[in-house]
């Protein structure tokens, strides 16, 4: 299944004009999006003169690029022209996008049409949206709970059918984890695999864009369009040093047979991401959909990556610490908010007090405190050391197994102001993303299942890591799966 | 472990504001988080020498020829007016901000 080959050809075969199928868009937006509240800002206006552009190259029977007439929403912490880019905070209600980011123009360049920007926990530290200066977003799934975070209404917007794909950004699972709890597909890539050039920044050695989507398939073909290395963003880098790998070869290869893909390759199910702290509901289904790999002749194996435990604790060091040097530039100088106060220092202060949420505030002052005096050997120089050893775990597995699956979360969504009290039990729910995200590896979730909780379906999902640079390697086991 | 002294001076050298009834809501989460990363004491990096390594083998550093070719330095910037009229306070074509020095 995928949405795009369907919109693309009904575009292509004047079954349905790029500017009606993007009218339908607008109209479910209208529908639902009052209630769910995905959407902080939607430009009508330039959605249909793009969709008009799309129109008009049919007619000439020009190509219409590779995401040509597919809507896509934006998380609004990554800048587009012609919006607002608040990321989710008072600091920049009235920020407007001076250029587009890398990932913004290549889509554009392809054809995709942006019809506007999604919630997300303010600066994209949270699980849940509950975070966002802006109201929380509500999961499509059950009105009652949250749809996950801090890409929550990128996911909950593919889910309720308010745009056929979104882009989201993952820093310790702000991609998989709502695309987890709203039954949709979300992809991080590899660690610099997409530009991060117009990403508001929140922790540099984390960050990474990736696409939401309702299938495999298209989140693997807005990858395809976003991926690669860009001069604007030093990180960044070409994935074709992959490309003479002989298994991604292999799934590349559009006409081999099912059996020949699956044949010879090796699964590793790490014994650390099925012990504690996690529903039993979640942990059958994501046995139950490794069993089916295994039905299929899919050799699965256990396999030990004994610093598990430690990943979130060093997240919890490492991203704060990021996050205190990046978002000291929300000063209230050169843009955004700036209060009004009787020296330049009390107008820093008084800036960053009423323009930060409380989060926000919190995690500044803890990566102050981690990198301050005193501290920072005892905080940030081990996070960092032991860092080094997750990583080392996950290359010590990779030279066993192909990929690696784990469940995406600990447990189904939960409801509204179930953790916002406690920011440990809140940051809990990372628990299994964080790994690769320290580790800087593809990593993709998918739905594997759904249990009624009352009186909804609410889904459960699995991830699959990859080795670095390995991402076609996990979209295509995780299409398999679609096929299983 | 931290004191509500300690939360305000993290406060200042972040440059954010909590007023005195939010001390205490901060030291007590702010707490619970040092005391919940706390269990990195136990890991032993020993044999780590340094915390370079992170990336893996196919991460190099980023090298660009030193040229004064605006769009690789910069990128595709905005007008500068554009960005001029992002600023909170401006005068004569220039960002305006607080006196810095007393008279």
């Amino acid at each position: 299944m995928s949405l795009i080959n369907d919109t693309q050809k009904k575009i292509k075969d004047r079954e349905v004009s790029a500017r009606d199928a993007v009218k339908e868009y607008l109209n479910v937006i209208k529908e639902k999006d009052s209630e769910i509240h995905a959407y902080l800002d939607i430009n009508e206006e330039e959605a249909m003169m793009q969709a008009d552009s799309v129109d008009s190259k049919v007619d000439n029977g020009e190509d219409i690029g590779l995401l040509g007439g597919v809507t896509i929403a934006v998380k609004d912490n990554i800048l587009a022209r012609g919006f607002k880019c608040t990321a989710g905070s008072k600091m920049l209600e009235n920020y407007r996008a001076p250029y587009d980011a890398t990932v913004i123009r290549k889509l554009r360049e392809a054809g995709a049409i942006i019809l506007g920007k999604t919630n997300l926990d303010e600066f994209a530290m949270g699980s849940s949206t509950e975070n966002s200066a802006y109201g929380p977003t509500k999961n499509p799934c059950d009105l009652s709970r949250v749809p996950g975070g801090s890409s929550g209404g990128s996911a909950a917007a593919v889910a309720a059918g308010m745009c056929a794909l979104s882009l989201g950004s993952d820093t310790g699972g702000s991609i998989r984890q709502p695309a987890a709890f709203c039954g949709t597909v979300g992809f991080k890539p590899t660690y610099g695999a997409v530009s991060r050039y117009g990403l508001i920044a929140m922790a540099s050695s984390l960050d990474q864009i990736g696409p939401i989507g309702a299938s495999v398939d298209d989140v693997k073909a807005v990858f395809n369009v976003i991926r690669g290395k860009d001069k604007l963003d030093a990180t960044s880098f070409d994935m074709d040093f992959r490309s003479d790998k002989e298994s991604a070869k292999r799934f590349e290869d559009p006409i081999s047979e099912l059996s020949e893909k699956i044949k010879d390759l090796r699964v590793g199910v790490p014994k650390e991401y099925f012990g504690k702290g996690i529903d039993d509901k979640v942990k059958e289904a994501v046995e139950r959909a490794i069993k089916k790999y295994e039905e299929n002749g899919v050799k699965v194996e256990e396999v030990s990556l004994p610093h598990t435990e430690y990943g979130l604790a060093v997240y919890y060091i490492i991203m704060p610490s990021e996050v205190s040097a990046n978002l000291a530039r929300y000063d209230g100088i050169r843009y955004g908010q700036r209060a009004k106060a009787d020296s330049l220092f009390d107008t820093y202060e008084e800036t960053r007090r009423y323009g930060f949420g409380e989060e926000v505030r919190r995690r500044i002052m803890l990566g102050t405190h981690t990198l301050s005096s005193g501290y920072y050997d005892a905080y940030y120089l081990k996070a960092q050391k032991v860092r080094v050893l997750i990583k080392q775990d996950f290359v010590n597995v990779f030279s066993k197994v192909d990929v690696i699956m784990t469940p995406a979360t600990p447990s189904v969504p939960f409801k509204f102001g179930d953790k916002s009290k406690d920011p440990v039990l809140m940051y809990l729910s990372d628990v299994f993303t964080v790994g690769a995200s320290l580790a800087g590896l593809p990593a993709i979730t998918l739905p594997c299942d759904w249990v009624k909780e009352g009186g909804s379906e609410l889904p459960i999902s699995f991830q699959i890591i990859g080795r670095e640079g390995g991402d076609f390697e996990i979209l295509e086991i995780a299409k398999l799966y679609e096929n299983l | 472990m931290i004191d509500n002294d300690l939360v305000k001076h993290i406060a200042g050298l972040s440059r954010i504001g909590i007023g005195e009834d939010e001390v205490e809501k901060f030291r007590a989460s702010l707490e619970s988080v040092l005391e919940y990363v706390d269990k990195l004491k136990e890991v032993d990096v020993s044999e780590i020498k340094s915390e370079v390594g992170i990336a893996g083998a196919s991460f190099k550093n980023g090298f660009r020829e030193n040229s004064s070719d605006k769009e690789s330095a910069l990128g595709a910037h905005p007008d500068r007016a554009i960005l001029m009229n992002m600023a909170p306070k401006t005068r004569n074509g220039y960002i305006e901000v607080d006196q810095i020095l007393n008279k």
